[in-house]
């Protein structure tokens, strides 16, 4: 009968224990994912000041200025929603969104009297720094997130999980296309 | 801590004679370059003459010290020995043949010192112009009251320092030394850090701290760092491997520890390592500043040697490395670049706020 008792209080304090790693590996995904927040709402912003700048200088790139442009309010509308599929949108678009800014950045390099602007030169350097930091809660928050994950699909976290209705939370990736082998056939050949 | 940083570097060392990565002869056939040759044809050169005559004289000073001690040393160890013996013998030992050995050892050896000191202060201050608008003085010492509230920097009693480098590099301000910090114990002082010192002024403020220290494994770790600092966990392994991050923001060590700058930290370890018996690097972010603390033994820009004449410049290439190595630290850890991204992020924010 002992023995019962004793099964019984060590799982249960093996479970409270686990519960807590749960809430609070779940808590620092939240607070990564703040932080994630709050560095890609400053791209958002910067995103008008560099069109802006850009806009005068670019004439033949008006489509990626306009296609930027769509794409800033659409992730500005994605923000908005916070449930796990919004999240999962929200990236796509983030990521699509530092694809086109990055291409961005390679076309000013075609235009020598925008490239030595100072205003275009102080925006890249900002546009490099927000980059960096977003590169860092990116990591900061998939750790986060990963170690989340690990402990709710870990038994007899799947159990707490479930009863709690947790699920795990979505990395946010770079984009495909960064993902993608570089074709230097291109360069190569030029 | 100091116990458990002593086989640290125990660890170290033996890890480098097993992997044949322990200290690296200077390349003896280093190349000097174009503008360092045309210095030294130039300024160094005309220099030459009043430094070799100075050689000769304490090379002169050294060789009559040795004789007389070879005469008449016998006069001061010879008692020394026997008192100590029949101190021994009386059941309470003395050391006053070491100390008096000690003693002769240090006024035989001084001529030669007194050479090394000379040349470092001639030749030095000629060659960094090379480098950059750079200033030497031969017993500076970097700030250390700026960075009294860095936790990297152990509590010391008493510091020595020689070689200080300061200047600027793309705007960045940066002081460096060789350091010695000793700290008082019960019995005797000891050297709690040991190796070069390079303090860096950025023109912004990083935000809270992020401190970068060697890996002790994950028992000493927990036994040397306090438990309110949290670790920062990076995803470069060789980097996790031989150092330990902490920080009071993750998402902030992470952009301070970038990808790129945990190599290039990793690629300085290294390069200390090999140049200068080294055991590692430990730095610190906090305020407005960057403490870089170089830990190896023995003296980098130690070249002269009493016994080769002056007009042999053979050494002239180590000295080059070695000063490219100190001032080009800034470029390499890319801290320039750093520095600039944040001037103009903050610029911009000022901007936004009005």
């Amino acid at each position: 009968m002992n023995w019962i008792i004793l099964t019984a209080t060590a799982a249960l304090i093996l479970i409270y224990f686990w519960y807590v790693a749960i809430v609070s590996r779940r808590n620092a995904a939240q607070e990564a994912f703040s932080g994630i927040d709050v560095q890609l709402k400053k791209r958002t912003d910067l995103v008008p000041n560099i069109l802006k700048i850009a806009s005068r200088f670019m004439e033949h790139e008006k489509t990626l200025l306009t296609e930027i442009t769509t794409l800033r309010t659409e992730v500005l509308n994605a923000a908005e929603a916070t449930d796990r599929d919004s999240t999962e949108k929200r990236f796509e678009l983030e990521a699509e969104l530092e694809r086109k800014l990055s291409g961005l950045m390679v076309t000013v390099e075609n235009y020598p009297d925008l490239k030595s602007q100072t205003n275009m030169l102080e925006a890249q350097r900002v546009y490099a720094d927000v980059e960096e930091h977003i590169s860092a809660a990116r990591r900061s928050y998939n750790a986060a997130g990963r170690r989340f994950k690990d402990s709710i699909q870990i038994f007899p976290g799947t159990l707490i999980a479930r009863v709690m209705g947790l699920e795990a939370l979505p990395f946010f990736e770079v984009s495909k296309a960064e993902r993608a082998p570089v074709n230097a056939d291109r360069y190569l050949n030029s | 801590m100091s116990i458990l940083s002593t086989l640290f570097q125990a660890g170290v060392a033996l890890k480098q004679l097993g992997s044949g990565t322990a200290f690296r002869p200077p390349e003896e056939n280093a190349e000097l370059s174009d503008d360092v040759r045309a210095t030294i044809d130039r300024e160094i050169l005309p220099l030459l003459e009043p430094l070799e005559q100075f050689r000769l004289e304490k090379l002169a000073s050294k060789t009559r010290r040795k004789t007389w001690f070879r005469r008449l040393g016998w006069l001061l160890w010879l008692p020394s020995l026997a008192l100590d013996l029949f101190m021994l013998i009386s059941g309470e030992p003395t050391l006053y043949t070491l100390f008096v050995v000690g003693g002769l050892g240090a006024w035989i050896l001084a001529p030669e010192l007194q050479y090394t000191r000379h040349y470092k202060e001639k030749l030095i201050p000629v060659l960094l112009q090379d480098f950059g608008d750079y200033t030497y003085e031969k017993n500076g010492c970097i700030d250390l009251e700026a960075v009294k509230s860095f936790s990297i920097l152990p509590k010391f009693s008493s510091k020595t320092s020689e070689d200080y480098i300061s200047g600027d590099v793309e705007g960045i301000h940066f002081e460096f030394c060789e350091l010695k910090l000793k700290r008082r114990g019960r019995k005797s002082n000891k050297t709690v850090h040991g190796g070069g010192a390079l303090l860096i002024a950025m023109p912004f403020q990083f935000c809270g701290y992020t401190v970068v220290s060697a890996d002790y494994g994950k028992v000493g770790n927990r036994l040397t760092s306090p438990l309110a600092i949290s670790r920062v966990a990076l995803e470069n392994p060789e980097f996790e491997d031989r150092f330990e991050v902490y920080g009071s923001d993750q998402q902030y060590a992470r952009y301070i520890l970038s990808p790129g700058l945990m190599e290039r930290i990793i690629g300085l370890d290294d390069l200390f390592r090999a140049r200068a018996k080294g055991a590692g690097i430990t730095c610190e972010f906090r305020d407005n500043k960057a403490l870089f603390l170089l830990s190896y033994y023995g003296d980098l820009l130690d070249v002269a040697d009493i016994d080769v004449s002056a007009y042999d410049l053979d050494k002239m290439p180590l000295l080059e490395q070695e000063l490219a190595m100190i001032t080009g630290i800034i470029r390499q850890l890319k801290l320039d670049s750093l520095a600039e991204r944040n001037v103009a992020s903050n610029r911009f924010e000022r901007t936004m706020e009005h």
